[in-house]
């Protein structure tokens, strides 16, 4: 989903904290093009975000979070995480394929019975589909590219993060 | 109790309330941090402090929709006043079981009979070897031929609607075996069962676990009887100044002199039958005797003499009564009771009955047997009043069973066609209903047809015809009928009115018909 702009104007908007890591001063370009490993972690200066970025916090913490875990809401979250465990060494490409599209497609149901639900959410928060680019397997490690598609397409902007 | 969606609900809103900006979808940071966490550590918090809030008082108990819940905090709270809840009993009994030959039987512990009317069982509660000599239990002979032993029994269910009238017929439950069985029936009328308290009931002792449990005033008294009798319905005192007070106005100017009072009790929801035995004496006219009974032959203050019988060889002698004749027995004790006339004496320990009977001068019995029905433990109670730890030095309580009302329903019921409905059932809670009738209320046709609605009926027909049949302490029976409300008359020159005269009815006399 390609980002046309960024913006600091939050009117309008309900806000989450922000987990993912970003400068201040990035261009479009730059957020776009720059991968590297995330980590999900809460910096000396708390951040709050709208938008994409709240939403890509929303699908990743459902995608990671493993299904039963949370005994307050043992509906919550997916096998992802939890098929992969099980798998060890052995991971293959048909696997992380299909493992995900089993946790996709309860992510992408939840998030439509929500958004259906409340019906003033804006674009750039409303998950179209979201798909699995590519895949790298490092010894432990599993690497995943997402690709989440949003109802205000190739016109949606950016919100960066502001310190709280 | 709040469910764990409900305090994140909560929790939601309260944030939402502080600052609308916030997002709380699932899976949100905020979500899952705060509300989800915050919920499930809240939830158990918030509920423990509803039930200790529920404690507090029976109002806030009784606002709770669980029932369960409701009934475990009452319990809770009446405990601090060291009251306790009073525990459904089971109906108990004779039954009188009839077999064709004279061997030893073997009946198992839960040896089953099976009443059809009231779709009832009763088991024994022990193995029983039965024979003629010996035994557990004596086998006897019967007057036809047969055989019969007494067999205790109790009901399988609890609760009031089990108790049997004397004589109800009973059978061998399905897969129970006794070889030669003939019939069985109740051999005098069962005890009456207990249902569950209720809450309404357990509030209303509290009062009582608060007082002083002496014999002084009319709540005390109630006190400290049902601390000793838990099974006591109701106690009403007339005291000086009550016109049904007859024994303090033995004087010149019949005026009431202080220190008496009367304590009437009903121990039991329906009536008891208890059998009396006694040798007869000589009667002036040929060809009767009479057995005279006191508190001392059992069932003290009883109501009616059902029959006399005797057993003859192998007959069972049903004897006619000729005549019964009420007085005074005041007993050798250091304290007793100022007694005067035999009304004063009536359905008190101090009830004397003679009860004269038709016998074959050829066959008269050495014993008989005598049938009454009764209210239980009204020696005992007047023992208690009397007792040095207990008795008022300065007052003279007597304590009597409340004057009976036996009361007779006829109800017609008009079903939809092609429907049917369980008579019986209708019945058990008529018996309820009139057994259970307080103090000063009146048997009301409105409350039957509402208990007839309880079930899948069209109509009630009306009128309903209600009598009643008052047993004065003066040995005169004084009718009563109503269409409408059966309301016990006062006549207080005979001791009845509301105060001392209630409602009994027996399964057997609530005549239920039906048409489609």
């Amino acid at each position: 989903m390609p980002i046309s702009s960024t913006s600091q104007n939050y009117t309008g908007r309900l806000v989450d904290v922000s987990l993912l890591n970003f400068s201040q001063n990035q261009t479009v370009e730059e957020l776009t093009s720059d991968t590297k490993s995330v980590s999900i972690s809460f910096k000396p200066v708390s951040r709050y975000c709208s938008g994409i970025q709240k939403l890509i916090q929303r699908y990743t913490v459902y995608l990671l979070t493993e299904l039963g875990s949370q005994s307050e809401d043992p509906d919550f979250g997916t096998l992802f995480i939890t098929q992969l465990k099980n798998r060890q060494n052995n991971v293959s490409q048909i696997d992380v394929e299909h493992f995900f599209n089993v946790a996709n497609l309860k992510i992408m149901n939840a998030f439509k019975e929500y958004q259906k639900e409340n019906v003033d959410i804006p674009d750039d928060e409303i998950l179209n589909s979201a798909s699995l680019n590519s895949f790298e397997v490092n010894g432990d490690s599993v690497y995943i590219k997402i690709q989440l598609v949003v109802l205000s397409g190739d016109n949606t902007t950016f919100l960066v993060p502001l310190p709280i | 109790m709040e469910s764990l969606e409900e305090t994140k609900t909560r929790i939601k809103g309260f944030i939402q309330e502080i600052d609308p900006t916030v997002d709380l979808a699932p899976g949100s940071v905020l979500n899952e941090l705060i509300v989800k966490l915050g919920s499930y550590v809240q939830n158990a918090i918030y509920n423990e402090i509803q039930d200790l809030k529920a404690q507090a008082s029976i109002i806030t108990a009784s606002s709770y929709s669980d029932e369960e819940q409701v009934d475990t905090i009452i319990d809770q709270i009446a405990s601090n006043y060291n009251v306790t809840r009073l525990s459904e009993t089971k109906s108990t009994g004779v039954v009188r079981v009839r077999v064709s030959q004279n061997k030893s039987y073997q009946l198992p512990t839960t040896f089953r009979l099976y009443q059809p009317s009231i779709d009832k069982y009763y088991v024994t509660t022990q193995a029983y070897s039965i024979q003629s000599e010996g035994g557990d239990i004596q086998l006897k002979t019967e007057g036809d031929g047969t055989f019969y032993f007494l067999l205790p029994v109790e009901a399988e269910e609890a609760g009031t609607s089990s108790q049997l009238s004397q004589g109800t017929i009973l059978t061998l439950s399905e897969n129970q075996r006794l070889s030669q069985f003939v019939s069985a029936e109740a051999n005098t009328a069962f005890t009456s069962g207990r249902n569950n308290e209720t809450n309404t009931s357990l509030i209303s002792r509290l009062q009582q676990g608060l007082s002083t449990k002496t014999l002084t005033t009319p709540v005390s008294i109630k006190a400290r009887l049902q601390e000793l009798y838990p099974s006591i319905k109701s106690v009403s005192v007339v005291g000086a100044g009550s016109d049904e007070l007859r024994r303090s106005k033995h004087n010149l100017f019949g005026v009431d002199t202080l220190g008496m009072v009367d304590v009437y009790i009903r121990s039991t929801n329906a009536i008891e039958q208890a059998v009396l035995t006694k040798g007869p004496e000589a009667a002036p006219q040929t060809g009767r005797r009479k057995v005279t009974l006191t508190a001392e032959d059992g069932a003290a203050g009883f109501y009616r003499v059902i029959g006399v019988y005797s057993n003859s060889g192998s007959t069972r002698v049903i004897h006619t009564i000729t005549d019964i004749t009420y007085g005074v027995s005041i007993p050798d004790s250091s304290y007793t009771n100022y007694i005067v006339t035999s009304q004063e004496a009536r359905f008190s320990t101090y009830q004397q009955v003679e009860i004269e009977f038709e016998v074959s001068e050829s066959a008269v019995p050495t014993e008989v047997e005598v049938q009454v029905d009764y209210q239980p433990n009204i020696k005992e109670i007047q023992d208690l009043f009397l007792s040095e730890e207990e008795r008022i030095p300065c007052a003279d309580y007597l304590v009597k069973a409340v004057i009976p009302c036996f009361v007779t329903v006829d109800v017609k019921i008009q079903l939809a066609i092609g429907t049917t409905v369980d008579t019986n059932k209708i019945r058990e809670d008529i018996f309820d209903y009139i057994n259970s009738i307080s103090t000063g209320d009146s048997v009301n046709a409105s409350d039957i047809v509402k208990i007839c609605h309880q079930y899948d009926i069209k109509r009630v027909n009306l009128p309903m015809i209600l009598r009643g049949s008052i047993y004065q302490p003066n040995g005169i029976l004084k009718s009563i009928s109503s269409n409408d409300s059966l309301v016990i008359p006062s006549d207080t020159t005979n001791s009845v009115s509301t105060k001392t005269t209630q409602f009994f009815v027996s399964l057997s006399d609530i005549n239920i018909t039906t048409a489609n």
